[in-house]
């Protein structure tokens, strides 16, 4: 706890300076203007012709066409008198009016012009920001055959005009809020009112508001600061960079955060099964939704325990392997010259090399990566009598039931899992394995996303929702929002009135 | 929060103290066969067929011996012959020499059973002469005769060929009251393999009788429930439409195939045992070395109840010699116990009753098809 | 201290979780060998014997939760102060925390023995009672919902166990069971008290009554509750009559683990192994239930924090499972141990019931004389 704690302790000193009044002259208003912003060199300050008015900017932050057509063009030619006649000539939809420094310069860092008029108490700041960024691209770390392809980009109001545009309801809230007593990053947190519940929301809000730091650069970190328990290795929110699966959990209920200069939303709270749903099991059909998510549900089982139970069976527990595949084990192992713990540790280890050098590399290099490791170390080892090459496979199988999850994060846990189990295997055998199981059932049970059960629906058993959970059974049965939420909306539908079909006869 | 840290730091503390002791794969020597014959002054002389995988080797089985007064004691004395430790977690088969099992009075499967390492599927075998002859049978085509024995068991337990031998089920009958083991009897069939040559009686642990493979599928017929299975059925009829055989033998034989079977018995006379066995089965015929027109349903009709008539013959035969072997491998003791109430059977109660037991033995048998020809 | 006790809402069950909570409290270490122990009275009537046991135990229950009603919602703690006044209640209540402590005692060893036989004939005690006492330790801290939790994935998670009763059934004998009724009215009822041992676990409903939502429900519950235990006992028991001769079964310590013998799967060759370790699943959560009603009790008794208790009442039966350590010792620990829980489990709660009555009764008729 006291690591939070120091994290979250403010640094620096948030009282409000004294409140400044805007200076008479122009020359003291440039100076105090360029001694706040620390004489940088980024600073433009444009005296107008001879209608008297300075405009104070940083000019990395605006966006030039627009400052010039719509700033400076109406007004170069004129001559002014009050501040008030300016800002009629403007044709820029942002237009506020300040008096105190302190506030002309948090504007100017936000992407405003300063308008400046000599002897004028008050000055006019016009938001012009330059949009930096990328384009809407596919959404690549979470792709999927059927469904919209589209993800997140980096910035917060295009982020919030694509849900806006899959939902146009009325009852969509955003909430903005500012985060970092440095960065000064602006988030959303979005929710259905009247779906979600209030005391989620309130609490989601409060622990935003309690968070104290300098500066977060992404959402993931965010996640790490509101997340019900920092101590844990699950993830107890989610992220994700799909606008549909955002808006899919805004209408079953949950809360969204969505921050800017990060592709990635926050969605709370979130289960544990639900790290192996994927949208596209609601956009095919429900028996091939059911699979997939079956298949997903074996290779967890399979990723987690199988190398640890290879490891407990040839360590400890040889009467249990069967006849048939006595010979082909012995015969692989024969060769090995280190314990099965070790082998184990040392493939598991090999591959995971594999995979971070493959993810840091550049793609096409990461490929020649994967053909290396895999085919030249892999044979080589074997043919060596390195490792044996049932192991290779059975490590193979769990590498490949890691990659099937759908979240990322959840992919990464699964990866580190295996270490532990195996170490216990290793040393106690399938006792070992099961107690590294209950260990774990302990820990998922003791968590929570944002006060909900994390394993739920099995636990507290929600019956009503198991329809959507390991199986998902066809649209017209699942016409309830998850329990999980604690809605005040509990139907999605009225499902009589959906399954009535008008066909013209 | 902190508890997750106190946990795990508890437990690499717990995991650097203590390790259970390994057994790992390849560096053991794991018996799939042992084999115990009676050696002098007492002792048992066990053979182990030693499954030792060793790339630099191109054999992979090696014939362990030693000898002891316990059956533990055998393994334990091996280990002093051998590189890797002994041990019978994947032990398949138990062969016992003949002479032991003659002896009686060894508890060796009992023994075996205390054991938890030893599976309750291990087949048990009796062979007629040395166990250690048996498996130090050195052929060409069976590079591993633990194995083979193994399979052999296996697929003809499977085929009903073979009474089916268990651990579990040999224990079974041994321990009820009114029922007694048996054991298939392998043996050497010369230099060329193994041979499932006849299934042996016990009384309690002591080997009494043997009877031959032919009689072996009528104890089956009486014990078990028959799924599928074929035999050959030899008819010995005084009609003139089956007497004659073919050319090549005069024998009449039909062959059947898949047969199915039921059996019931039940007790009618309480003070002098008598029994009613009534045996039903159905089988495919697919082939019978008369000409007989079999399309004909009064041919057919014929042939049911001549086999019906050899099949009963051979039960009666079957249960008279057990009978004169004082064996009751067909539980007609359980059968007499779970019919009367308040009998407190014992072994020797029954026993004095078994010799003058009566069976009425019914064979209803029928033919449901004969294949693709008629 | 006061009597009645209402958790907050947050920490309340679904009534139905009853159902899980008091089977997976039942089922435990008495299930491992339950049948030879009936057996040796009963003969091949030892299924009439755990009818009569189960049968028993609905009454009991019965009687509990009576109990309990007259109360509202309080635990066996608050009961016993009521009825006995400050001091005695203190004695019955220490009693009764005392009683479940030795129940989690009997679990620990007899799990540890029968892992020791089984699987690790090499690993000390120690290990084993150290590790399953760390795993306690965290799930008690985390609260009853969470046990309760355990309890119920353990049902949920061993159910595939049952698949396998069809392999032993390949070997029956159905003429075990036959004749029907051969042993006397007295020896069936002595198997039935033999019986105690393996259906204790339904008097957590004493602690455990004040957190269930919906209190008029519990009674229905906890008897589908105990129906189903009786149920899966009776199968077990029939299922080892049928497949084990008697010679067998009278020398089989552990007959339903020996069941798991026969089962050979085309990956598993024996699952006994996987049965026998994944038994720590099963008896987590009744370690975990008796250990939270023994610091409950401690709590509400005399009033001392949770956390000391329970480090406290561990490092004791740690202690104590190092000098268990014979299987003589055991058996003994065992007999006493079921001798005891006859008395307590069944006999006890009538005494209580009758005294709540009595002292209901007695209070009401002061009142009226006011």
């Amino acid at each position: 706890m006291f690591f939070k704690k120091k994290l979250l302790s403010p640094i620096k000193d948030s009282q409000p300076k004294n409140q400044d009044p805007i200076p008479e002259t122009r020359e003291k208003m440039s100076s105090e203007f360029k001694a706040r912003l620390q004489n940088s060199a980024d600073i433009l300050e444009n005296e107008i012709g001879s209608s008297g008015i300075t405009i104070f900017s940083i000019g990395t932050l605006i966006d030039k066409t627009m400052f010039h057509q719509d700033i400076i063009d109406p007004i170069k030619d004129l001559s002014f008198n009050s501040i008030q006649t300016v800002m009629e000539h403007l044709s820029v939809g942002e237009i506020e009016k300040s008096n105190q420094m302190e506030m002309v310069v948090k504007s100017a860092l936000d992407g405003n012009v300063i308008i400046y008029l000599e002897g004028e108490t008050s000055v006019l700041l016009a938001k012009i920001p330059s949009r930096v960024g990328r384009s809407l691209t596919f959404a690549e770390n979470e792709s999927h055959v059927i469904g919209p392809q589209i993800a997140f980009n980096e910035s917060l109001m295009t982020n919030i005009s694509l849900i806006r545009n899959y939902i146009k309801d009325s009852d969509l809230c955003v909430e903005d809020f500012v985060i970092g007593s440095r960065t000064n990053k602006s988030g959303a947190i979005l929710y259905m009112s009247g779906i979600a519940s209030e005391q989620m929301v309130n609490t989601l809000r409060q622990r935003i508001d309690e968070i104290k730091i300098d500066g977060i650069l992404d959402s993931s970190v965010l996640m790490q600061l509101i997340e019900d328990k920092s101590l844990s290795i699950f993830p107890l929110m989610s992220l994700t960079e799909r606008p549909d699966k955002v808006c899919d959990l805004l209408l079953k209920g949950k809360l969204a955060v969505l921050f800017d200069g990060s592709s990635l939303a926050i969605i709370c709270p979130h289960t544990f099964m639900e790290f192996f749903y994927a949208m596209e099991d609601s956009n095919v059909n429900w028996q091939i939704g059911t699979f997939y998510r079956l298949l997903r549900l074996i290779a967890l089982f399979f990723s987690v325990f199988l190398t640890a139970t290879y490891v407990a069976c040839i360590t400890f527990h040889y009467e249990v392997i069967p006849q048939t595949l006595l010979l082909t084990l012995s015969e692989s192992r024969a060769r090995v010259p280190f314990p099965p713990i070790i082998e184990a540790l040392l493939l598991e280890f090999f591959l995971e090399l594999l995979r971070e050098a493959g993810a840091r590399l550049p793609t096409k290099v990461g490929q020649t990566m994967g053909i290396v490791g895999g085919i030249v170390i892999g044979t080589a080892a074997v043919d060596a009598g390195f490792t044996s090459n049932i192991l290779i496979i059975i490590i193979a199988l769990a590498a490949l039931g890691s990659f099937v999850t759908p979240s990322y994060s959840m992919g990464n846990v699964i990866r580190v899992l295996r270490f532990p189990l195996i170490i216990l295997a290793g040393f106690w055998g399938l006792y070992g394995i099961m107690y590294g199981f209950c260990f774990l059932l302990l820990h998922l049970l003791r968590q929570s996303s944002l006060g909900s059960p994390y394993l739920s629906p099995f636990y507290p058993p929600r019956f009503a929702d198991w329809k959507d959970s390991i199986i998902r059974l066809p649209l017209s049965f699942t016409y309830k929002r998850p329990d999980l939420t604690r809605t005040g909306n509990e139907n999605k539908y009225d499902p009589k009135k959906a399954k009535e079909k008008n066909d013209l006869k | 929060m902190k508890k997750e840290g106190w946990f795990c730091i508890s437990l690499s503390i717990l995991l650097l103290c203590g390790c259970a002791e390994p057994k790992i794969l390849d560096k053991l020597g794991l018996n799939t066969t042992v084999g115990y014959d009676l050696g002098k002054n007492g002792y048992i002389l066990g053979t182990a067929v030693e499954l030792k995988i060793d790339p630099n080797t191109s054999k992979d089985v090696v014939i362990v011996e030693s000898q002891s007064l316990t059956i533990r004691g055998i393994l334990t004395n091996a280990n002093k012959t051998t590189s890797r430790r002994l041990t019978s977690g994947q032990l398949r088969v138990i062969i016992y020499g003949e002479d032991l099992l003659t002896q009686g009075k060894t508890k060796i499967a009992q023994t075996l059973t205390s054991d938890p390492i030893i599976s309750d599927l291990t087949y048990l075998a009796m062979t007629d002469g040395k166990a250690r002859d048996l498996l130090n049978l050195q052929v060409e085509h069976i590079p591993d005769i633990g194995l083979h024995i193994f399979r052999f068991m296996e697929q003809n337990t499977k085929a009903k060929t073979m009474p089916s031998s268990t651990m579990q089920e040999v224990l079974h009958a041994h321990f009820t009251v009114g029922r007694e083991p048996v054991m298939p009897i392998i043996s050497k069939n010369g230099r060329k393999g193994v041979l499932f040559s006849g299934v042996a009686i016990f009384k309690g642990a002591k080997l009494v009788g043997k009877i031959n493979t032919e009689q072996s599928f009528y104890l089956g017929l009486i014990n078990d429930k028959y799924k599928s299975g074929s035999k050959d059925i030899l008819i010995k009829s005084d009609s003139p439409k089956l007497k004659e055989g073919n050319e090549r033998s005069h024998k009449t034989v039909a062959a059947l195939d898949s047969i199915q079977s039921r059996k019931n018995i039940k007790l009618i006379n309480k003070d002098k045992p008598e029994f009613n066995m009534d045996i039903k089965l159905s089988a495919r015929l697919l082939e019978i070395t008369s000409p007989i027109d079999i399309g004909n349903p009064q041919n057919m009709k014929l042939i049911e109840t001549e086999i019906e008539k050899s099949m009963k013959k051979n039960i009666e035969k079957l249960i008279a010699y057990c009978q004169s072997k004082n064996s009751d491998v067909f539980g007609l003791g359980e059968t007499y116990r779970s019919s009367v109430r308040h009998s407190n059977l014992t072994d020797e109660k029954w026993y004095k009753m078994y010799k003058n037991a009566k069976v009425n033995v019914k064979v209803d048998f029928s033919v449901i098809r004969t294949g693709l020809n008629e | 201290m006061k009597v009645q006790y209402q958790p907050k809402s947050p920490f309340l069950l679904s009534t139905f979780l009853i159902i899980f909570i008091i089977h997976a409290n039942q089922v435990g270490i008495g299930i491992h060998g339950f049948q030879r122990v009936i057996f040796l009275e009963a003969k091949q009537d030892a299924w009439i014997s755990v009818l009569i046991a189960g049968f028993a135990t609905h009454i009991v229950v019965f009687v509990m939760i009576k109990t309990l009603q007259l109360y509202g919602s309080t635990d066996i703690y608050g009961i016993q102060h009521e009825v006995y006044g400050k001091w005695l209640g203190k004695v019955f209540s220490s009693l009764y925390i005392l009683y479940c402590l030795w129940v989690f005692l009997i679990i620990l060893k007899n799990y540890i023995e029968v892992l020791q036989t089984w699987v690790f004939p090499t690993v000390p005690v120690w290990l084993f009672s150290f590790s399953i006492l760390l795993l306690v330790i965290y799930g008690v801290t985390g609260g009853i919902r969470m046990i309760v939790g355990v309890g119920f994935f353990s049902i949920i998670l061993s159910l595939w166990m049952f698949g396998f009763i069809g392999y032993p059934l390949r070997f029956a004998d159905y003429d075990h069971l036959l004749p029907v009724m051969e042993s006397n009215f007295v020896s069936i009822l002595k198997g039935a008290h033999k019986m105690s041992l393996t259906t204790v676990g339904f008097e957590i409903l004493y602690v455990i009554y004040p957190y269930m939502e919906k209190k008029d429900k519990v009674q229905k519950y906890a008897q589908i509750g105990i129906a189903a235990t009786t149920m899966l006992y009776l199968i077990l028991m029939l299922v080892a009559l049928i497949y084990f001769s008697p010679g067998q079964l009278e020398s089989t310590i552990w007959p339903t683990l020996s069941l798991f013998k026969i089962v050979r799967l085309p990956f598993i060759e024996r699952t006994e192994y996987v049965a026998v370790t994944f038994w720590l699943l099963i008896i987590l959560p009744n370690l975990m239930l008796y250990m939270w009603a023994a610091v409950r009790g401690i709590r509400r008794t005399f009033g001392l924090k949770t956390i000391r208790v329970l480090l406290v009442f561990t490092t004791c039966i740690f202690v104590m499972s190092l000098f268990i350590n014979t299987r003589l010792k055991i058996n003994r620990f065992n007999d006493i141990f079921a001798s005891v829980a006859f008395y307590f489990i069944f006999c006890y709660p009538f005494v209580l019931y009758a005294f709540a009555l009595l002292k209901q009764k007695i209070k009401a008729y002061k009142e009226k004389k006011k």
